[in-house]
């Protein structure tokens, strides 16, 4: 979709994976690494995951920016002397905030994860908040310096020229946190953390159930037809549940020792079912429930081979495609970059 | 200066959250947004908390505002059709269709990509939904957890002795949109390159496979235990105990020069377990008990100050009311002030970012069918009279 677009990407681990999808997406994407080159490449299995499909060079800036539609990088160049290079550039510069008071505070994922609010209602109430595996603060604000180079090389369209777009992971990652913040506008109340229990009324229901095999979601709702679904499936086994009159009910409102009873009802049914035996039963009698997939569940799934998902790069199977088209895509190689490769 | 994306034109048919937050990022760069609902089967972002006032006004839902700006809004009832027809127009009139109704809707009330194609041959369709249209799960009907469990970020989330943990909010509603505005960006450009429209399938899955792809290289390498806060790289890297209930300050060491000044403020300077990582690795514990009987008693945005000036990563964990008010965002333009009929003065989110030679805005979300007339009349030409007609119909209601 990209073809003829050249990007020059500066990053190092805040802002990767901006390159990677733009790369993905048929975009001639160049990693330009002075000296040893991103500090990332020490963690080989993180460099690799955000890195492949890119190329490498470690050619002066002065030499590759005038052939260049844009850079991608975190701050410290000086946007004027760029730009000086080549007028139709677009620069996008992925800081944790944008420039203000705190251009200079030394942040981590972990830390932009805490200040946005997203590690206060992850976690289980007995316990620390937590932060969400990987590092999705950065994965967030990366994604939105895509949207804001597409954005800007839509405008050069009209206008020829190019521009600075400044991007905050900070933000990004508020904007992930969608109900916090407005909640507390709206209502003057702030979120806990829950666990596991999906709170929607004056009560809570349990959302995660080990099965014979692992584990599956699924929750007692205000949805009837559900409900209903449920109780036909598990037959004797419903046992109080078969007396409840869902529509009579609101679910949400009912107290937790009431729902504590019910669920050990569905606690005993799961555990002698598999995920896959569960997940037919719900596709057959529209219960709601997924089961739960591990990294190698994922690795595994034929859902996502037959979409085309995986890339084998250096013998691991990494995310590809980021969707499925009905134009033939062209595929990127699955290449991680030597350091300097280009240049050879 | 000029919004980046005047000019282009969408129809949008999506709802809820999954299709609505990547139109609503379009809008903002000045696309427009035609969003198409209807009385029949509201938005459930209609009836979502919270609401302005007493009630569930479906023009007062905050939840529905923040993820609908700047946009146009029609009613039209797609279980009729002559809404069909109607819808028909919009999508001569778009550039873009986007839409995350379940598997086949579409296609049955009679807007499949093939005829979309025969209105507007360059058209660029973009659907969300949880697992993709195409692939043995296409026809799965999601509910808010899907995603989570079938990408891994629940099996990866939660404490390492603990069972998988559901994040209590829907980030496969968050992730898959950004995909969908990447997608429509990129399909503008091949379109405008080649002549070609595409249809777009996008999992709410794939997405966070896509985010979680170091945790599943790192599988790969040698195998992964969900870390709950802990880093290979970093420790201490956690979140610690302050002054009041329930508060906490999060702190990043990321190496021994930084750990030397935060094992002399702890009081924990001469202790040779913790000189290195290896050693704060194997003692993490311990570590983790002495810091936080340190912490304990302090309040979190004064100790997040007191080391971010040192130069170690710390920040309060916030609330949503420390978000909310957070100086950074009102410094940075985060929050946009709007005066709506039923939402009154109040502040709703834009874009992360700013454009050195382009604007954006963050403008009121469109009240039920408040632009009917302007759409109907004045934008595709249709007869008032037969647009009143049809509204009492049921039709484009």
């Amino acid at each position: 979709m990209l073809q003829s677009l050249t990007v020059l990407d500066l990053t190092s681990g805040l802002g990767a994976i901006a390159g990677r999808m733009l790369a993905e997406l048929g975009a001639t994407v160049t990693k330009v690494e002075a000296g040893a080159g991103d500090p990332q490449r020490a963690d080989a299995p993180a460099f690799a995951a955000w890195n492949h499909g890119k190329r490498s060079s470690g050619a002066d800036l002065a030499a590759l920016v005038p052939q260049a539609d844009m850079v991608i990088r975190n701050p410290g160049l000086d946007h004027a002397a760029l730009l000086a290079l080549n007028p139709r550039l677009i620069d996008v510069v992925l800081a944790p905030f944008l420039p203000g008071p705190n251009r200079d505070r030394p942040e981590t994922d972990l830390t932009l994860m805490a200040r946005s609010g997203l590690m206060a209602i992850v976690g289980d109430p007995d316990r620390a908040p937590l932060t969400m595996p990987g590092e999705q603060a950065h994965a967030l604000g990366g994604i939105q310096a895509v949207i804001a180079a597409l954005t800007a090389l839509r405008h050069r369209r009209a206008t020829g020229k190019g521009q600075l777009v400044e991007v905050s992971a900070y933000q990004a990652a508020v904007l992930a946190n969608y109900r916090e913040p407005l909640t507390w506008e709206w209502t003057g109340r702030v979120g806990a953390r829950t666990g596991n229990l999906l709170v929607r009324g004056a009560s809570g229901v349990r959302q995660v159930w080990r099965c014979k095999d692992g584990f599956v979601t699924w929750a007692l709702v205000d949805n009837p037809p559900m409900m209903r679904g449920m109780v036909t499936v598990m037959g004797d086994a419903a046992g109080p549940l078969a007396e409840v009159d869902w529509n009579a009910i609101l679910v949400a409102d009912t107290p937790r020792p009431v729902l504590e009873a019910w669920e050990a009802r569905v606690e005993a049914f799961f555990l002698e079912r598999t995920r896959a035996e569960l997940g037919e039963l719900s596709a057959r009698h529209g219960l709601g429930l997924s089961w739960i997939d591990a990294p190698a569940d994922v690795l595994a799934s034929p859902h996502l081979a037959a979409r085309g998902l995986w890339r084998e790069v250096d013998g691991m199977k990494l995310p590809g495609r980021l969707w499925v088209s009905s134009l033939d895509a062209s595929a990127p190689s699955g290449h991680v970059p030597g350091l300097g490769e280009e240049d050879a | 200066m000029t919004l980046p994306l005047e000019g282009v034109k969408i129809a949008d048919f999506s709802w809820v959250g999954a299709g609505p937050r990547a139109t609503k990022d379009m809008a903002d760069f000045g696309a427009t947004v035609i969003k198409i609902e209807s009385r029949k089967r509201l938005d459930l972002g209609r009836l979502s908390p919270p609401f302005a006032g007493k009630g569930r006004d479906p023009d007062a839902s905050a939840f529905f505002a923040i993820t609908n700006t700047s946009k146009m809004g029609v009613t039209i009832n797609l279980g009729d059709p002559r809404g069909v027809e109607v819808a028909k127009k919009l999508v001569a009139w778009a550039d873009i269709v986007v839409e995350n109704f379940s598997h086949g809707y579409m296609d049955r009330v009679g807007l499949s990509f093939e005829t979309l194609k025969s209105i507007k041959p360059d058209i660029i369709q973009v659907s969300v939904s949880v697992a993709g249209r195409e692939g043995p799960l296409g026809t799965l009907r999601g509910y808010g957890n899907s995603a989570a469990a079938l990408s891994g970020l629940a099996a990866l989330s939660g404490w390492p002795d603990r069972d998988p943990h559901m994040p209590p909010f829907a980030y496969g509603d968050v992730v898959a949109p950004m995909f969908a505005t990447v997608a429509m960006l990129a399909a503008l450009e091949h379109r405008d390159r080649t002549g070609e429209g595409q249809h777009i399938d996008i999992s709410q899955v794939e997405p966070l496979v896509h985010v979680l792809s170091d945790c599943l290289a790192r599988e790969q390498a040698g195998g992964f235990a969900k870390p709950g806060n802990r880093s290979p790289s970093m420790a201490p890297h956690g979140a610690f105990p302050c002054r009041g209930k329930d508060q906490w300050c999060a702190i990043a060491v990321a190496d021994d020069a930084q750990w030397t000044m935060l094992a002399e403020l702890v009081g924990v300077g001469g202790d040779a377990r913790f000189a290195t990582l290896s050693g704060r690795k194997a003692n993490e514990d311990a570590l983790e008990s002495l810091i936080a009987d340190w912490t304990d008693g302090q309040d979190k945005h004064v100790l997040a100050d007191r080391l971010s000036a040192l130069g170690i990563a710390a920040e309060a964990v916030n609330d949503g009311r420390d978000v909310f008010t957070d100086p950074e965002l009102a410094t940075n333009g985060h929050y946009h002030r709007i005066d709506h009929p039923k939402l009154g003065r109040c502040d709703l989110p834009g874009p992360p970012m700013r454009f050195s030679a382009a604007e954006m805005r963050v403008e009121n979300p469109p009240c039920l069918g408040e632009h009917n007339r302007a759409i109907f009349v004045d934008l595709l030409g249709m007869d008032p009279a037969e647009v009143d007609a049809l509204v009492q119909e049921g039709a484009l209601a």
